[in-house]
């Protein structure tokens, strides 16, 4: 599945659309503590979390992750839109929970 | 959905806290976050909170929401406060080898709700019809250890003189957000309740580095936190906003050097929705 194609399952706001939308999505990742996704992420996932500050990008930059999804309606501050940005890492949102989205994209990527 | 249910589809393991039959304990939904904040922001009575943070907060908060059990992910352990604290309010605890993605994912495959209703509790406000009740506690400034007590306490006295239980989890949440501002921030605080038949407030003076701009620092999402409170799972920018939104009335001063006073109401009788 494409980053476009998921999207478009979970019906996601764009919120930083600089960025690669045909990369192939390997997977999900969840979690709010920067250094466990420094440990523990895949490459090409994409990463569900709450957090919002700027090193999200750094993280996801490092970690060649497919793209960030914002959870609880959350939006990124200032300085991580712009590091996000200027790194090409996408930003996606969702007004549902961590544990909703992990759920639904979990069960889609079983199948 | 029961706790056992829960612990089979997990693959997880009792590793203490509350003794309950997992058999007999209903779970109504699910929280899955590493941030105590966000819990405290959308969590609900009834659920199972899903974390990767084993110190005591995570207990404190599950206990401030009404969280009926605590699932650790990816194999972690809680720490001995931690299993201590969920004994004592009777909170089991488990861990998974799971990560928290499949975790939530597998639970929510099995039709765990990640929304459950809001808590159909009942009324107990006849309970109150003393005279106001005024209790005062210490908060100490950088001991995360302690972190979170005085709200504990000020809930059980709240169960104790029984008062509405929808009330009280608005002031247990604004409390511990409180609490913990006062623990990352400054070097000692002061947090009393009072209680009348009408009226719940809760005070807070603290001394401490104060905040220079509290129109910015009431925004969701702004923070000062430092990397090490992040891990602490606070510190991501919604304390205020969490008070202000539990609050029927809030109003905060403060001046940078000295330190931040709080005073936080919240009405008794008339009862407003759960959650705005």
């Amino acid at each position: 599945m494409t980053l476009k194609e998921l999207a478009g399952l979970l019906t996601l706001n764009v919120i930083q659309p600089q960025g690669n939308f045909d990369v192939v999505v390997t997977g999900g990742y969840t979690s709010d503590l920067l250094s466990d996704v420094m440990g523990n992420a895949k490459e090409r996932n994409v990463w569900i979390t709450c957090q919002t500050h700027e090193n999200i990008a750094a993280v996801a930059k490092l970690k060649n992750l497919a793209a960030i999804i914002l959870v609880n309606g959350r939006k990124p501050d200032e300085a991580a839109l712009k590091k996000a940005r200027e790194e090409k890492v996408v930003i996606l949102g969702t007004p549902e929970s961590e544990f909703a989205i992990s759920g639904v994209l979990y069960n889609h990527f079983k199948k | 959905m029961t706790l056992l249910e829960i612990q089979t589809f997990l693959q997880a393991e009792f590793v203490g806290g509350g003794r309950r039959n997992p058999a007999e304990v209903e779970i109504v939904s699910a929280c899955g976050s590493d941030l105590m904040s966000d819990v405290l922001a959308f969590g609900r009575q009834g659920e199972i909170l899903l974390t990767g943070l084993t110190n005591a907060q995570s207990v404190r908060t599950a206990d401030i929401i009404g969280a009926v059990a605590v699932v650790y992910i990816r194999g972690k352990r809680p720490d001995e406060e931690c299993l201590a604290l969920a004994r004592e309010k009777g909170i089991p605890l488990l861990t998974t080898r799971k990560m928290m993605y499949e975790a939530c994912g597998i639970l929510y495959s099995r039709g765990l709700p990640g929304v459950g209703d809001p808590a159909e509790a009942e009324t107990a406000a006849d309970g109150v019809e003393a005279d106001a009740l005024t209790r005062s506690f210490e908060i100490a400034g950088r001991n995360f250890s302690r972190a979170g007590s005085a709200s504990t306490t000020v809930k059980d006295i709240l169960e104790d003189i029984g008062i509405d239980p929808l009330v009280i989890r608005r002031v247990a949440i604004a409390a511990y957000e409180a609490e913990m501002n006062v623990v990352m921030y400054a070097d000692r605080g002061e947090m009393t309740l009072s209680v009348t038949p009408a009226l719940v407030t809760l005070s807070l003076r603290d001394e401490g580095q104060g905040i220079p701009d509290i129109g910015l620092a009431m925004q969701e999402g702004y923070s000062t936190a430092t990397p090490e409170m992040r891990e602490m799972g606070f510190g991501a920018g919604m304390g205020l906003p969490n008070i202000k939104k539990n609050a029927d009335r809030f109003e905060i001063t403060s001046e940078v050097g000295r330190g931040t006073n709080l005073d936080i109401y919240f009405h008794l009788g008339n009862r407003r929705e759960n959650r705005a």
